[in-house]
């Protein structure tokens, strides 16, 4: 387990101009030095980076202009979002970007074996992270809380998750009749309290009057949040009482906003855990770069690794236990012999030698960087889509 | 501390490549030291633990907001500073991601600003009338 350096330079085979000129083997031709090759890297990489901020930026502005002109639909909906769950993958990806840096510190210092193992850890964090987002949107899934139609708030579902000539028609139907009510008369206020005249309360159909809370967190929401249950109450609902104006959730308009909502969680959720996924790639090349060219230690321990793992993922679509129960074992199978392989217990006898040190580090450098990026949007994607809380007009 | 890119410094340009002696052109290399790392790992760990906590309290729909993006903004900036090593780098890098920042902001804030322009025409949220 002892850390060898590359050596720096040697004497190449093509030619050097005549003088007896070595160059480090990593310096591409057309640079002039390793530090130019280093700092066009970085610039290159931070610019990118500034094109994902600006990207994800653009996101958020929807966000913001949904928000700010529907708080009330955020403020129900975002009750279907696990809080624990999104502070536990808040946690873990802190962590990996933690093992990432320091992954970066053991290359810039000679320290492969320390470098093969924080980018390790860097991608079994990034695998949780995906792990606990497939457990939440499975769960979503499962209650009819997709994206598009196959949501139980879209105006087009049918119950079953798939659309239809029936649902398409009822859908035209209960537009018709929305549409007219987005003609307002001049002058008329935002609030809650006028009675939407034109709009005929029992086009919905059933029972409109009121809340039926569906899932143990719906009731939760209506015990702290006053939401008025009754439309004797909903008509009393406003800012000065501290209620919330949002009732009748068999409103067509207001379902239709529900899905919205979940149409802005999905994109953002979904396009930041593709940039998870392209990063764990990404470290997974630089690993594979890491390690001993002539050995590479810990690819054989990950057969059982992705068939354990493939099975729980069949177990969770399936539902059936048996998979799990197969999966698990040989996951963690997996897990024991590469860590008894990398510490040096098992395998073959040969140090970590890669081909990474303090000369050239660049790749872990900037495939950190990224990383770190992908850490800093969740940052700021876990509090506005899991922690939105407080009464509307206060 | 922090150093000058290479691209900004002054080249050997039009010289034939014979005449370049340092091609290793060592930097100095500046890694960050774990105490540092570990450090700011659990400032974040505290700034999550309080974010969560935070929603216990309730300053108001858009005060909590606010506060929320604020500790949001902190995290960020521990993040971008040391695991992205913006703190040691030159300062050229921190003027790239400030920009992008303040075109961010640009675009949200104009766009905030403008749909709240709106708000007395929107439909409002609609309440079956009182049987």
């Amino acid at each position: 387990m002892s850390d060898a350096a590359l050596p720096t330079s040697h004497a190449d085979g093509h030619d050097d101009h005549g003088q007896g000129h070595a160059h480090d083997p990593n310096l591409a031709h057309h640079f002039d030095t390793m530090e130019q090759q280093f700092d066009t890297g970085k610039l290159g990489m931070w610019i990118f980076l500034g094109t994902e901020l600006l990207m994800f930026g653009g996101l958020f502005c929807a966000y913001a202009v949904y928000r700010s002109n529907h708080p009330e639909v955020f403020l129900y909906a975002h009750s279907y979002l696990n809080t624990t769950m999104g502070a536990i993958n808040t946690a873990v990806l802190l962590a990996s970007s933690l093992t990432m840096a320091w992954g970066v510190r053991c290359s810039q210092i000679n320290k492969n074996f320390g470098l093969v193992v924080c980018l390790l850890l860097t991608l079994l964090g990034g695998a949780g992270f995906m792990v606990i987002k497939g457990i939440e949107y499975n769960s979503k899934f499962e209650h009819h809380l997709a994206p598009g139609l196959h949501n139980e708030y879209s105006v087009g579902f049918t119950g079953d998750g798939k659309t239809n000539a029936e649902g398409e028609k009822k859908f035209k139907e209960d537009l018709a009749k929305i549409a007219p009510a987005t003609i307002q008369p001049e002058g008329l206020a935002r609030t809650p309290a006028t009675p939407y005249a034109y709009l005929d309360p029992n086009a919905s159909g059933g029972d409109a009057a009121k809340i039926t809370p569906k899932y143990a967190f719906d009731s939760a929401l209506v015990a702290t949040h006053h939401v008025a249950t009754t439309p004797t109450e909903a008509a009393h609902a406003d800012a000065a009482h501290g209620s919330m104006p949002f009732t009748d959730l068999n409103n067509q308009l207001s379902r239709q906003r529900v899905n919205t909502f979940f149409g802005i969680y999905y994109c953002m959720t979904g396009l930041h855990g593709i940039h998870v996924l392209v990063g764990m790639g990404l470290i997974f090349w630089i690993l594979y770069r890491a390690s001993n060219t002539a050995q590479r230690l810990w690819i054989p321990p990950l057969l059982p690794l992705f068939v354990g793992g493939y099975l729980i993922f069949i177990g969770v679509i399936s539902h059936v236990g048996a998979f799990h129960y197969v999966g698990i074992p040989i996951g963690i199978l997996g897990v024991l012999w590469l860590g008894l392989r990398l510490v040096g217990i098992t395998g073959p006898k040969t140090e970590v030698v890669g081909e990474f040190s303090e000369a050239y580090y660049a790749p872990v450098d900037l495939i950190g960087l990224y990383w770190h990026l992908v850490d800093l949007i969740w940052i700021f994607l876990f509090p506005l889509l899991y922690l939105i809380h407080g009464k509307i007009g206060s | 501390m922090r150093s000058t890119p290479s691209i900004f410094r002054e080249q050997v340009t039009g010289a034939p490549a014979t005449e370049i002696h340092d091609s290793h052109g060592k930097h100095h290399v500046h890694a960050v030291s774990p105490l540092i790392l570990v450090g700011v790992f659990a400032v974040l760990m505290v700034l999550t633990i309080i974010t969560v906590a935070v929603t216990k309290v309730d300053f108001g729909y858009q005060a909590n907001m606010i506060v929320a993006l604020a500790i949001a903004c902190v995290k960020a900036f521990l993040v971008i500073a040391y695991f992205m090593h913006l703190r040691y780098d030159s300062l050229f890098y921190t003027a790239i991601v400030g920009i992008c920042i303040v075109f961010i902001g640009v675009f949200i804030i104009t766009t905030t600003l403008d749909t709240d322009q709106y708000q007395p025409l929107l439909a409002p949220t609609p309440v079956t009338a009182a049987p």
